[in-house]
């Protein structure tokens, strides 16, 4: 599906994605409301969505649309070489940027992309995202989740654990006797509901990924 | 679209196996814009090359970087700052994409891939650009929805700053006025006074403006190793202090 404000720009991009074949266009947008009804209607297998439109109020139609329908993946489309604010476009439920320029066969890459479940990104957009990734803290970062019902000692150990401390190393780094160690990696992992180290490890990577409040 | 290079830039390759070492030399200096400054077998050598040769662009073996949950990244960056990397994968990667990303490694390239998609992502990174596999950037794309949208969610192990306080500190860092602190924590405005008071007097700054600033800093200044200790008691980094 095609959702652009301007006419002129949504018959083209139309075309240009028809004309290599295979690909159908069940429905073209002129505005927020109709693009939500039709996306709705059609349940498209992706979605052609200029910058402008998809960006108004601080992206709200993106936000919409990815919360109604997360199934139906959105292809953002920048009328210059470039996205104004990237980054924010795919927080917000883009999961792919392709100038409106680009050769057809760039614009049908970028749709088959997205329907396999993977994405095609500029690389100086790339290069963003890895650099705001890169903020977010993992494990053995020395920063844990604010809200947890771990103890700052029980974090400061799993960090150790997640760099592959044994038992005997921890205790060495944080002068505190085996059993004291042995003590809290038992509590750790009953809090965390796991039976071994491998499973702590993982259960605490997903915790750094969601940075969620623990579920008592 | 060429980008204009002011000088020749360096690269330096990395593999253990001295045929695909040769094979990556010869494809980087071929096509690529910049010229190749030397070939390593292994890390203590690729450690004193880099010292020697101060190469704009690393281009490395999976196997040689990810070992050991990418240590080796860690001692070129705390040795030498941010470089360039590119890692070359043999097959299936045997280590998760978004751990070497986030490692320092800056594109990720299968040693099967055509000679024209090695050299786009070398020239890439040259020009502070990246290119993936477009799994792995749905996968980026994913990690970034999942951060917390209103503030950081984190706070460092170590510091005189409580939970709550540490709570607040993060809200203050994604915009939130008093009043918006007050309605999500369900506190009195009063009491949310008092805690930012005790957060810039531990802090050992004059405004909350000076306080989110020190927060930035912090996570700017993150290290990989758990037992680092990241600031002083106070929560403060030395920088701050000058």
């Amino acid at each position: 599906m095609v959702a652009d404000p301007d006419t002129a720009s949504r018959r083209l991009i139309a075309t240009a994605v028809r004309a290599p074949g295979r690909v159908v266009v069940v429905a073209q947008a002129a505005d927020a409301v109709e693009t939500l009804e039709l996306v709705a209607h059609y349940r498209p297998d992706v979605l052609l969505c200029d910058e402008r439109l998809l960006s108004e109020a601080d992206f709200s139609l993106a936000r919409k649309l990815h919360d109604a329908h997360p199934g139906v993946p959105i292809v953002m489309l920048t009328n210059g070489p470039q996205a104004e604010r990237a980054l924010d476009a795919l927080r917000s439920g883009a999961t792919s940027i392709v100038a409106k320029q680009s050769p057809p066969e760039q614009l049908v890459a970028a749709l088959r992309a997205v329907v396999n479940g993977d994405a095609l990104i500029d690389p100086a957009v790339t290069m963003e995202l890895i650099e705001e990734v890169r903020q977010i803290p993992a494990p053995g970062s020395g920063f844990r989740p604010i809200h947890s019902r771990l103890s700052n000692r029980e974090w400061q150990i799993l960090g150790l654990m997640s760099d592959g401390s044994s038992t005997a190393e921890i205790a060495q780094s944080l002068a505190l006797s085996r059993d004291t160690v042995y003590t809290h990696t038992r509590n750790v992992m009953r809090k965390l509901q796991v039976d071994t180290r491998e499973a702590a490890i993982d259960a605490v990577r997903e915790l750094y990924r969601t940075a969620a409040r623990d579920v008592s | 679209m060429e980008a204009r290079v002011p000088r020749p830039l360096t690269l330096l390759v990395a593999d253990p196996d001295p045929l695909a070492r040769a094979a990556l030399a010869q494809m980087a200096g071929e096509h690529c814009t910049a010229s190749v400054a030397a070939q390593v077998g292994d890390a203590a050598q690729l450690l004193e090359m880099v010292a020697q040769r101060r190469p704009d662009v690393i281009v490395a073996d999976e196997g040689l970087l990810a070992a050991d949950r990418f240590v080796l990244l860690r001692e070129l960056h705390d040795r030498f700052g941010l470089v360039a990397v590119v890692m070359v994968t043999n097959g299936p990667e045997a280590a998760d994409p978004l751990d070497a990303l986030r490692a320092g490694v800056n594109s990720i390239i299968p040693k099967a891939s055509p000679p024209g998609e090695i050299r786009n992502a070398l020239e890439s990174v040259l020009v502070g650009r990246a290119i993936v596999r477009p799994g792995v950037a749905r996968a980026l794309i994913e990690h970034l929805r999942r951060a917390p949208t209103q503030g950081r969610g984190f706070r460092p192990i170590h510091s005189a700053l409580t939970n709550r306080e540490w709570e607040i500190l993060d809200l203050l860092v994604a915009g939130s006025s008093t009043g918006d602190i007050a309605d999500r924590l369900v506190l009195s405005p009063d009491t949310v006074y008092t805690h930012i008071k005790n957060i810039l007097r531990k802090m050992n700054v004059r405004s909350r403006a000076e306080a989110v600033e020190a927060a930035n800093r912090l996570y700017k200044l993150r290290t990989g190793r758990a037992t680092d200790v990241l600031a002083d008691d106070a929560g403060q980094m030395p920088a701050c202090r000058s």
